[in-house]
């Protein structure tokens, strides 16, 4: 059951980053990675490997849905599921200050490293400062919204199925 | 070989994760612009979740523009109920500019068979004292106007000028006791004075009883006196009384309606200062 509420969760997060997350994009001309969000949250209420299989599964959806190089977004959200499935072990409270955090240098990670692959793969691309403001204010957002979206994640998954949410900090195990 | 990844399961998972990754973008590149089968494939997988994406954001720009739709269809109904509005002002204005220009050429076609010039006034104010009912017209004598030209309308006779302003002049009406006009009957040829009484009855005098006068006979100007020119309707004659005296007691009623008059003509004649003179 709890593959199925995670399949919902990440048809969610898909419909959100398509659709929802384009309103930031006329506010703010920068939108909140949702996906990146989402996968934040996978990696620190499941495990490594759950993180890092939901963030490529994620990623190439977005990357199918985006148009752009395939495996970009995997790699990237692959590797931040990863790691955040790693910091979990560490952790002793769900705080405030520790999702900002997390989803901070999550997507401060994903702007610098897409800017290294681009660099490896697209080296005629050129980055404009355009890229580096979005990014920031991507940051920003994602920032703003991390603290609401992973409480209301685990609110949901907690009452939905609270004997499969299995052990993801350390009070709950 | 196996033992040794399941044991080292997290690295085995993140160099695949990179293989993979790097394979796809390496593929991605070498095929920019083209359509692989992975590209397909993935494309095909993810087919129903970008439907699924797609439908809440067609929803909402439906909602959106259903309601910028209904709002500016309500703007515009605002704008349409002004306009509607105005057109109804304007449509009751050039009624009003028709039903005026079928009177004056009325009054036109009447003036057409007279002597002299007419000038057409716009009736300003109506007066109405004890001895009757008198007009206030919006022409005066800087327009011409003097005193005793005699008022037309297109159905008869009006009255005449008993003063005369600048820029306005008085009509006495032939509904003012003050008021007499020489008549004759059609067909009798009967000649009579034609008045007001003081009770307020339109009555002809001095009318010979060996005369035949009967009810309905019209009453013309005679143009004696020298003030109204001959041959215009005055009154009819409504009731013959005591018709054994020397002179029957007959009423009369004007011909023009006093009540409704806006326009009438004023014969722009040479008058006397004093007619019987």
């Amino acid at each position: 059951m709890i593959v199925l509420f995670y399949l919902i969760l990440a048809i969610l997060a898909i419909v959100f980053h398509t659709s929802v997350a384009e309103y930031f994009s006329d506010w703010v001309n920068a939108r909140p990675d949702a996906i990146l969000l989402t996968t934040v949250f996978l990696g620190l209420h499941r495990s490594r490997v759950t993180g890092l299989i939901g963030g490529f599964s994620l990623g190439i959806f977005q990357d199918v849905l985006s148009g752009g190089l395939l495996g970009f977004n995997a790699l990237l959200k692959g590797l931040i599921g990863y790691y955040t499935g790693g910091l979990r072990r560490n952790m002793t409270a769900r705080i405030f200050f520790f999702h900002c955090a997390v989803v901070f240098f999550a997507s401060v990670f994903d702007i610098l490293f897409s800017a290294l692959l681009v660099q490896i793969f697209l080296p005629a691309q050129f980055l404009t400062i355009n890229y580096w403001i979005e990014g920031i204010k991507t940051v920003g957002l994602n920032v703003a919204l991390a603290p609401f979206v992973m409480s209301f994640l685990a609110q949901i998954e907690y009452k939905v199925f609270p004997s499969d949410t299995g052990a993801p900090y350390a009070e709950r195990s | 070989m196996f033992q040794f990844f399941i044991e080292r399961r997290n690295i085995a998972l993140l160099l695949g994760l990179f293989l993979v990754c790097f394979t796809l973008m390496t593929l991605s590149v070498r095929f920019r612009g083209q359509s692989t089968l992975i590209d397909r494939g993935l494309l095909s997988l993810s087919g129903s979740a970008i439907e699924m994406a797609d439908i809440p954001r067609k929803w909402s720009v439906e909602a959106w523009q259903k309601f910028l739709l209904l709002k500016n269809a309500q703007e515009e109904n605002i704008e349409l109920k002004q306009k509607l509005q105005s057109l109804n002002t304007h449509h009751a204005q050039i009624q009003e500019l028709k039903s005026e220009i079928a009177r004056l050429e009325k009054l036109l076609g009447a003036s057409r068979n007279l002597a002299a010039p007419v000038r057409l006034a716009r009736i300003v104010a109506h007066g109405k004292s004890i001895y009757g009912q008198s007009l206030i017209v919006d022409i005066g004598s800087k327009d011409g106007v003097r005193k005793n030209m005699p008022v037309m309308h297109q159905r008869g006779l009006v009255g005449r000028i008993s003063r005369v302003g600048n820029n306005v002049s008085q009509v006495l009406t032939l509904l003012d006791s003050r008021s007499a006009v020489n008549v004759i009957a059609q067909p009798s040829r009967a000649q009579g004075v034609f008045s007001i009484s003081s009770t307020g009855e339109g009555e002809v005098r001095y009318m010979p009883l060996d005369m035949e006068i009967k009810k309905g006979d019209l009453l013309i100007s005679s143009g004696l006196g020298g003030i109204f020119p001959k041959g215009f309707p005055v009154a009819h004659i409504t009731q013959v009384i005591d018709a054994k005296r020397l002179f029957p007691k007959i009423r009369a009623k004007a011909i023009v309606n006093f009540s409704n008059l806006e326009e009438v003509m004023i014969l722009m004649t040479k008058p006397k200062e004093n007619p019987w003179k």
